[in-house]
């Protein structure tokens, strides 16, 4: 049986259809940046594309890097890295674009590279509030504990809003 | 359009089709044109000696172009649809103020977008609500003033290059520059001494939330209408321009582009970012000689460059942006463009001038929203995007001493 979900879940990202029973809102696509995971919840996903020409674009904080044009859809793209005030790395093969539609506008992110969509119940899902400043929505919805792996799972609205998301010292190292 | 027309006598020579498939119709040509530009500029053809494919990429290329200009005259309707919903509001409007209203209609056969005409009737009538109720006077302020008890509102249309200009005139008793000033001043857009420019007071009565009237009448003064005409304005890339006469009368003059689908643009390139321009902003392309640029290091480095005797601005887009687009210490940029803008002429320097295309345009949305001086995102043919300048708020900006 845990063979089974473990198999389910290899062939997700290659865009099979879920099935049936699976709860989409506790699916999480998870990807890397440096040694860390991070998972975003897979509603918003529409699609995972290899690195594009960017195009640049003005008037835009650093971490928006410019745009790409997908197919005759203008993408904006953020270097998630640049977000979280991690040091930049240069995009090799392993980079990708993770393409989601976040309150209805187009945004790309650029991780170090995609793992697998994994399933984590809300009982598996720590929900640390001291993440953050108090006076505003956290970034970090949770920490995802998969066996004895752990994901940060990132409140995606707050990603792609404008407001300052800077890490914890500690983790923004990495 | 003129077909439209000709077939128009009951003939049964017209067809009722969905918006929806007309609208899918426009996607695919916009997505047509730019698959043609990318097959003909296609990187595997260079250096290739084709005559004749030269020759028949120009018959595709004039091919996609009436292609484009036929699919959007399917959506063009006459801007008379929205007036007759207007005229019959004015007899509403003469209940509610008790005036007497003659309402005047001009170039109602003036073609314009049905997605534009669709938007068109809310910040229209409130256009002509207000000057129902704040711009005529009652029948006895008319008859002691010399003018006819009846007043007048003048909806006019009319086609300027690929503009549409709409204009609501009334012959009322026009806006009092004191009142405006006096509130101007208060809301702290201008000084306690400034005098401004009448077109740039008049301005101020659009601002979001800016209403001169004592009263808030059960038809305008709430100053909500404004807002929604800017916000629709500003959707469909319009203008707004108001002049006005103490005791003659207000007029509004609303610019539209005739088409929200394609755009008629030049494209510039500075250092590595791409520029489109609507074609009829642009007055003038310059090569200009050292000496006819005049820095003026009093002003902060601001220069100035000279043509023909007058002195035109510069403005560098990569200062407005605050965003490096060339190397540093690169020798200074070949090319001058000077904008025509309400604010006056604008030059602005670029490398290159690359091309005259029909863009498709993307709005700005999500990250992209907060771009500045920008009406959208431009799909050149080469795959590329190029940021699709507004000149008025480039203008507007520089003039404000931009960046913010």
């Amino acid at each position: 049986m845990a063979q089974d979900t473990a198999e389910a879940n290899r062939s997700r990202p290659d865009g099979l259809p879920l099935r049936e029973a699976d709860n989409i809102d506790e699916m999480y696509l998870t990807f890397a940046l440096g040694s860390e995971e991070y998972g975003v919840n897979i509603v918003g996903v529409t699609e995972i594309v290899g690195m594009q020409r960017i195009m640049s674009v003005p008037d835009v904080p650093n971490y928006i890097k410019g745009v790409i044009n997908l197919r005759g859809k203008v993408i904006p793209l953020m270097d998630v890295r640049l977000r979280f005030g991690m040091p930049e790395r240069a995009y090799d093969e392993r980079t990708v674009v993770i393409v989601m539609d976040v309150g209805e506008a187009p945004i790309g992110l650029i991780v170090d590279g995609v793992s697998e969509v994994l399933e984590i119940p809300p009982s598996q899902v720590d929900r640390h509030t001291q993440f953050g400043r108090a006076a505003s929505r956290p970034v970090i919805a949770g920490i995802g504990r998969i066996g004895d792996r752990v994901a940060v799972l990132l409140d995606t609205a707050v990603l792609v809003s404008e407001s300052d998301v800077s890490l914890p010292a500690e983790m923004a190292a990495a | 359009m003129s077909a439209a027309t000709e077939t128009s006598p009951a003939d049964g020579g017209l067809m009722r089709v969905s918006s929806d498939k007309i609208s899918r119709l426009m996607d695919l040509v916009g997505e047509l044109s730019l698959s043609v530009s990318e097959t003909v500029q296609s990187s595997d053809l260079a250096g290739l000696q084709l005559t004749n494919f030269d020759a028949a990429v120009h018959r595709l290329n004039m091919i996609v172009r009436e292609v484009q200009d036929a699919a959007t005259e399917l959506r063009l309707v006459p801007v008379d649809d929205v007036f007759r919903r207007l005229r019959r509001m004015i007899r509403e409007l003469e209940r509610q103020t008790g005036k007497q209203i003659e309402m005047e209609i001009e170039g109602g056969d003036t073609a314009i977008d049905k997605l534009v005409a669709d938007r068109l009737y809310d910040p229209l009538l409130h256009v002509v609500r207000n000057s129902a109720d704040h711009g005529l006077e009652g029948p006895e302020e008319r008859t002691a003033a010399g003018k006819p008890a009846q007043g007048r509102i003048t909806l006019s249309a009319a086609q300027v290059g690929s503009e549409v200009r709409i204009t609501v005139a009334d012959d009322g008793r026009g806006l009092s520059r004191d009142k405006i000033l006096k509130k101007a001043r208060e809301k702290g857009f201008f000084g306690m001494d400034e005098e401004p420019e009448p077109a740039a007071l008049w301005k101020m009565i659009f601002e979001p939330g800016f209403s001169t009237a004592e009263t808030v009448s059960n038809l305008s003064g709430r100053g909500v209408g404004m807002d929604v005409l800017n916000a629709t304005m500003q959707a469909l890339r319009g203008r707004i321009g108001v002049d006005s006469t103490a005791g003659q009368g207000t007029r509004v003059a609303l610019h539209i582009p005739v088409s929200l689908a394609f755009l008629d643009c030049i494209i510039l390139r500075l250092g590595h970012q791409l520029f489109a321009v609507p074609i009829d902003v642009i007055s003038e392309i310059a090569k200009p000689r050292p000496e006819e640029r005049v820095g003026i290091s009093a002003d902060s480095g601001s220069e100035m460059f000279r043509l023909r005797g007058t002195f035109i601005p510069v403005c560098r887009l990569d200062d407005f942006y605050d965003t490096p687009m060339r190397a540093a210490e690169t020798a200074p940029e070949p090319v001058l463009v000077v904008f025509n803008t309400t604010s006056g002429p604008i030059a602005v320097p670029v490398d290159e001038i690359l091309d005259r295309q029909q863009v498709v345009m993307k709005p700005l949305v999500g990250r992209l929203a907060h771009v500045r001086a920008s009406w959208g995102c431009a799909l050149l043919g080469t795959g590329e995007v190029a940021l699709v300048l507004d000149c008025e708020r480039l203008a507007a900006g520089a003039a404000n001493g931009a960046p913010q």
